[in-house]
Parts: C-alpha cells; structure tokens; sequence
C-alpha cells in the first residue's frame, strides 16, 4: 500500500516519483500510469479521486540541457513544489470540483499539501494560467517569479531558501492581481514517525 | 560622509505614494519581502541599456549554417501580474537554418513585449554584466510542460559581445528541446 511512510522510507533509493491518486482516505487507490524521474502521470482517473500523493525523491536521472542521446546525469531533486505541481493543483481542482482536492507531497525537506482555500480565486488563476496553452505572458511570468523566489534548476539556492520561498510564494504570490486561492500546510511528526498536526505556512 | 549617504538613498529609493523604487539589479535583496503592488523595481542607474539593440550570431561554416538575429528592447514599468511593476528586457529574434527561417518575431512591433523572450533579473546584484531572462520559442508547448531560462553575460570590447546561454527543463521525458542553440556568443551589429 502506497502511504506516506512508505514513500519517506524511498526518498534516497528511488530514481524515479511514484505517487497515488485516492477517492478519500482509505477508500480506493490509484497509483501512476508513468513514473518518470521528475512527474507523474496518469491517464484515465475519474474525477471522484480527489486527493494525490507523491514523491520528490532526492535524486533523479536528468537530460535537460543535454543533447539528443546523451546519458542522463544523476542530479538533485528539487525538494518543494514545482511550479508544474501548483498548476496542476489547480487542474485537479478544476477536474474534481471538491473543494477538499489536496496534493501532498514528501521530499527530504518534510511532507507537505496543499489545499483550496479558496475556489473562486484558484478557477480564476488557474484559467489564467491555462489560457492560450503556449505563448502566455502570465504564465510566463508566474514561472518567472516562482525562479525569483525559490530558484532556478542551476540557482545557488540552499534546501532552507527553498523551504522559506515555497511558503513565501504560494502564501503571496497573485495572478493578475488576485491570489492563488490556495494554502500551504506542513506536517510535524513526533519521535515515532507519526504525524500529530499539519501548520498551515501562512501562520509560521 | 552620512549626508552623502542620506543622499545617495534618496536617489534611489523614491517613495510616491504607496510605491517604493527599488533599483532592479537590487530585487533579488527584496523578493522575499515585497508586498502587493508597492515596489517598482526600476531601471535607474541603467543597468539594461548595454544589452539594447542589435545583435547577431552566425556559427563558422558547417553544416547546419545558423545564423540568429536577436533585438532586445527595454519595457519600462511593466505590471509583473499585480506583483510589482519592473523595466525589464524584452527579445524579438529571427532564427535561420541552413538559410531556411525557422522562426522569425523581428517583424512584431518594438511595442509587442510580452511572451518570448523576456526578464530582468539579476541573481548576483553586484554583478550588472549577468542577467536571467525568461525564454520561450515561438509554437513551443506551455512553459508548465517545457521551462527555458537564459542567461546572458555582457563582454564589454569593440564590438561588444553577450555571452548567450539557455538552459531548459522538460516535465515530460516526450517533450522536444528548444530548437535554437542553447550556447552562442552574439555581436553587436549597430
């Protein structure tokens, strides 16, 4: 059974993400069609399954930047949210209608999720953000800020920056002048492994 | 000596209103605290206008022959989503291959500057000859799916060059590098 504890306890041995789709908890499981060493995908799963749970493991076999044929480099992972993750939150959200969607994410920073605090203002970014598929300035720009905050895939920035910029850029960060519509929480865990609370970032 | 001091940050922290200017090269100190739309991070000691105008690069006889023409233009005061406003670099380019144009935005007008090619950020601020933009080819698939940053270092000479080099980063192993070549070196034409 796919858990949180099982994919903490594959962080460092893992290459490639593996995740689950759920309908609530304990109810039904669907786990990814594809793991790729940065995503997940799957192909057919009805909107009933509302909340995701997946992995950034520590490290994954990349080709960007590389020429065609070249062999993947081992490089790190990055540890918080993608800025692909926050929109496809938003996609989910946009899919299942459930004001509970929830995306939680484990990675050697902590486990993570995040939850609609607010339908309007998430349909609003997400059309938005979805808007002309490619050649989107606001897209663009939401990608921009989002490397101007936690950093780039070559940045300098440390896990601990990146830790401070996810919370700064979900928690603030506007899409045509609005917010994101969305809330950050992280778990705690008491010295058995167990979690005993989820601290939304907004009151750190 | 604090007179001047006093001075030199009236200069370049002018507060109108509700808004603050912050020199650009300077946002990377403000990023983690700027609030709604409050801070304009401007251009005022000119650290783009070096990188403006005409450039060009052409690869030594081979096979393909590439040839890229790029014009970067200056955008002042452009609303960042309702984050900030900021002068940034906007980039329109003509790509040749083998003398077939592949893709060609020299013909939009100068005051097209959204999408593309586009940015200013500077990640090391005591280093104005280093900037990041953000980059996008024309028919490319949503920057959700394939994300591109450039980097450009300006050499100072005659002629003056920039050091051109574009990194990406594909969510999709399916998904096709950018076609212009990530790493040249261009010359300014004019």
């Amino acid at each position: 059974m796919l858990s949180i504890t099982n994919l903490k306890a594959r962080l460092n041995t893992d290459r490639l993400e593996d995740g689950a789709m759920f309908n609530g908890p304990n109810i039904d499981v669907k786990g990814a069609d594809q793991r790729n060493g940065n995503g997940l995908k799957w192909f057919s799963v009805p909107p009933a399954y509302y909340i995701k749970l997946h992995m950034h493991q520590d490290k994954w076999y990349s080709t960007d930047d590389l020429p065609p044929g070249s062999a993947p480099i081992l490089t790190d992972s990055n540890p918080v949210y993608s800025p692909q993750d926050i929109f496809n939150f938003m996609k989910l959200f946009s899919y299942t209608g459930s004001i509970n969607t929830t995306d939680m994410l484990v990675s050697r920073l902590g486990t993570f999720a995040m939850m609609i605090n607010d339908a309007d203002k998430a349909t609003s970014a997400y059309n938005l953000l979805n808007e002309n598929e490619g050649e989107n300035a606001i897209a663009l720009k939401f990608m921009d800020d989002y490397k101007k905050i936690i950093g780039t895939d070559i940045g300098i920035d440390s896990d601990e920056e990146k830790a401070q910029g996810i919370v700064k850029f979900i928690n603030t960060v506007k899409v045509n002048g609005k917010p994101l519509g969305i809330s950050l929480y992280k778990a705690t865990y008491d010295t058995n492994g167990q979690i005993t609370n989820w601290t939304n970032t907004q009151n750190l | 000596m604090k007179k001047m001091l006093f001075i030199l940050l009236m200069a370049v922290t002018n507060i109108t209103g509700a808004q603050t200017i912050i020199p650009l090269e300077q946002q990377k100190d403000y990023v983690m605290s700027q609030a709604g739309q409050n801070y304009y991070y401007k251009d005022v000691n000119h650290v783009l206008d070096k990188f403006l105008g005409n450039w060009k690069y052409q690869n030594t006889p081979t096979n393909p022959i590439e040839v890229v023409e790029v014009i970067f233009y200056k955008k002042v005061r452009d609303d960042h989503n309702g984050n900030y406003y900021i002068d940034e670099l906007f980039a329109h380019v003509k790509y040749t291959k083998n003398g077939q144009v592949i893709f060609n935005t020299l013909t939009e007008p100068a005051t097209i500057s959204y999408g593309d090619i586009f940015g200013g950020f500077f990640e090391d601020p005591s280093n104005t000859n280093k900037i990041r933009l953000e980059y996008y080819e024309p028919g490319a698939p949503s920057p959700f799916v394939l994300s591109s940053n450039l980097y450009l270092e300006y050499l100072s000479g005659t002629p003056a060059r920039i050091d051109w080099k574009m990194r990406w980063h594909a969510m999709d192993p399916d998904v096709a590098a950018p076609v212009m070549p990530p790493n040249m070196v261009l010359t300014k034409i004019n």
